[in-house]
């Protein structure tokens, strides 16, 4: 292969990234204009609830995207883009692991997490983990942070909202 | 009759008298605050087009939200985790409303904390904030390592915001966030051209040197004891790194604008609900300086008049002086009671402020959870390419340059660490 046939390679790939990215940005901005929308229309305190339902399923969407990004470089034939908002994700995920190597190998293989819905609500101090919450090997970078964020924390109403966001995340990833 | 008084005695209680009134007179006199119309501080506009060049980037990192961890603490400076953690994600959103109202700036943007810097960064902690007064201590520094400013700003709110009227009112501490606008301005316009365009330069290098080190480190002097970054050499524009470089760092922005636009709905989330604890807990506030106050006075001018009737009690020879006496000892124990008594109204404002922020605090926690779980998700999903993007133009340096890039990156980027 020559320089230039290499250099186009590498173009390809950063193409092929870039348009990932944009397409997960897109969506976040539209969740968050569809977010804004609703709080402007509809009335008042209810509003806010709403949101937040639609706040986890853009979270989910995006993890997909999350996932498509480790993979990009070996795979990205979806033109990745505009096909987001209908199949992104897991697909590309999991077909991708190897070429992420470093990148995120870990959001490759999310078949273990599973224990969705304990309520191990309370109890312990802050390094506790709920009985539900699987061993985290299997914890892609995002997943990882929510981790470290509700073991943290000392609080233990938001440690458990962060174990929930945590819970819906490895739900939304598999 | 007549009523003989010794003299020197008389004197003693009239000065000891004297002193407790006049402490009486003092207390009554201190007032919480000033409750007439404040002068409105503005932000200083531009009034000329500023070149592009000269444009700075500013980040407003968020606020060190200053929350102690002792709970004790907490209670005793009527701190409330999660409304601390409001704040220091709701008040760099106006901070930084108030500079791109200037029009003085580039882009201006809420940056997450210990992210990687703009052009200018402001960085603040909150120091008190309840409604009645806020105090930040603010630094600005720019991406050549100067400090631009290091200062606490202190204001105490503009009642008017806190009326109920149709129109938005102004945020009561616009005050504080205008002056801080107007002491950037000043800052920035004692740099020469020069020295702003470096800036600008030295900001790109400095995100270029994060994300491939081998291929940019040259181009920066960096001095690690002083912290401070120049201008080494310039790269040429028709780099191919140096193109691919620029398409990455416009994604950087497009990350930040998303960010920023979750923390303006954020804001606009708590918006109502903010701005009613911090009405609600400033009139308690002054209730409770009010009570406070009146208990003071009333305990003080009880102990003067107790004084002043014994006193005189001592030095009278007449039934009525001495009737007279004790009537003002027993006025005085009763005023001094009285003052007693207002203690449980003082309590009683300061369980309404503990009702409050407790109240505030379950309402705005489930924003707050929110925010941090979605920064934490796109923080995370956008680290993943940028790892992907520094392994491309580690291979694209190597193909163009056919050397190995040698540096190691040993210490953690934070490009892509937003």
């Amino acid at each position: 292969m020559t320089a230039e046939d290499k250099r186009a390679e590498i173009d390809r790939r950063f193409d092929e990234t870039f348009a990932v990215f944009d397409a997960r940005m897109r969506k976040e901005q539209e969740t968050i204009s569809q977010e804004r929308a609703g709080r402007d229309g509809s009335a008042g305190g209810s509003g806010a609830e709403g949101e937040g339902g639609d706040g986890t399923a853009g979270g989910g969407a995006a993890n997909g995207d999350g996932a498509n990004g480790d993979g990009s470089g070996g795979q990205g034939e979806e033109g990745a883009g505009e096909g987001a908002s209908t199949g992104d994700g897991a697909s590309g995920t999991g077909s991708e692991g190897g070429q992420g190597g470093d990148v995120a190998a870990g959001s490759g293989s999310q078949g273990g997490g599973g224990g969705v819905g304990g309520g191990a609500k309370g109890g312990g101090g802050p390094r506790d983990v709920p009985a539900d919450i699987p061993d985290g090997r299997d914890d892609d970078i995002v997943a990882r942070q929510l981790r470290e964020a509700a073991m943290k924390e000392t609080d233990p109403e938001l440690r458990e909202r962060l174990w929930e966001e945590y819970r819906k995340y490895k739900q939304s990833t598999q | 009759m007549t009523t003989s008084i010794n003299p020197a005695v008389s004197n003693r209680a009239w000065r000891a008298c004297c002193v407790v009134l006049a402490l009486a007179l003092g207390a009554a006199g201190c007032v919480v605050q000033d409750e007439r119309p404040m002068a409105p501080v503005v932000a200083q506009k531009a009034t000329a087009e500023i070149p592009q060049a000269e444009l700075l980037d500013v980040g407003v990192r968020m606020f060190d939200p200053n929350i102690p961890p002792d709970v004790a603490e907490q209670e005793k400076r009527g701190i409330y985790p999660d409304v601390r953690k409001a704040e220091s994600r709701y008040m760099p959103v106006l901070l930084r409303d108030t500079l791109e109202s200037t029009g003085q700036w580039g882009q201006v943007r809420v940056l997450p904390a210990a992210s990687a810097g703009s052009d200018v960064n402001i960085d603040a902690r909150i120091l008190e904030s309840d409604g009645s007064v806020l105090q930040l201590a603010v630094t600005v520094t720019d991406a050549t390592g100067r400090t631009w400013l290091r200062k606490d700003y202190e204001g105490l709110a503009d009642t008017r915001a806190y009326k109920d009227v149709p129109v938005k009112p102004r945020d009561p501490f616009d005050n504080v966030y205008a002056t801080i606008a107007n002491d950037l301005l000043a800052a920035r316009n004692e740099l020469t051209r020069e020295q702003r365009v470096q800036v600008h330069q030295v900001a790109n290098l400095r995100f270029a040197s994060e994300l491939a080190p081998y291929a940019f480190q040259p181009y920066l002097a960096h001095d690690p004891k002083r912290g401070t970054y120049a201008i080494a050499r310039l790269p040429a524009e028709d780099d191919p790194v140096v193109q691919r470089m620029d398409r990455v760092h416009e994604r950087d922005y497009a990350l930040i604008d998303t960010l920023n636009e979750h923390y303006t709905n954020f804001g606009e989330t708590i918006d109502d609900a903010y701005v009613n604890w911090r009405k609600y807990s400033h009139e308690e506030l002054a209730a409770e300086a009010e009570a406070k106050r009146k208990a003071l006075a009333r305990g003080l001018l009880g102990a003067a008049a107790i004084i002043g009737g014994v006193m005189a009690g001592q030095n009278t020879n007449s039934s009525a002086g001495s009737a007279a006496a004790t009537a003002a000892v027993i006025g005085g124990i009763y005023a001094f009671k009285r003052g007693l008594d207002m203690r449980s109204e003082i309590k009683m404002h300061g369980e309404s402020l503990k009702q409050l922020g407790s109240s505030f605090q379950n309402e705005v926690q489930p924003s707050v959870v929110d925010i941090e779980g979605r920064t934490l998700e796109l923080k995370g999903s956008a680290e993943q390419q940028y790892a992907e993007w520094r392994r491309l133009l580690r291979e694209l340096y190597e193909n163009e340059t056919g050397l190995p890039a040698t540096t190691a990156e040993t210490t953690q980027p934070a490009a892509g660490k937003r």
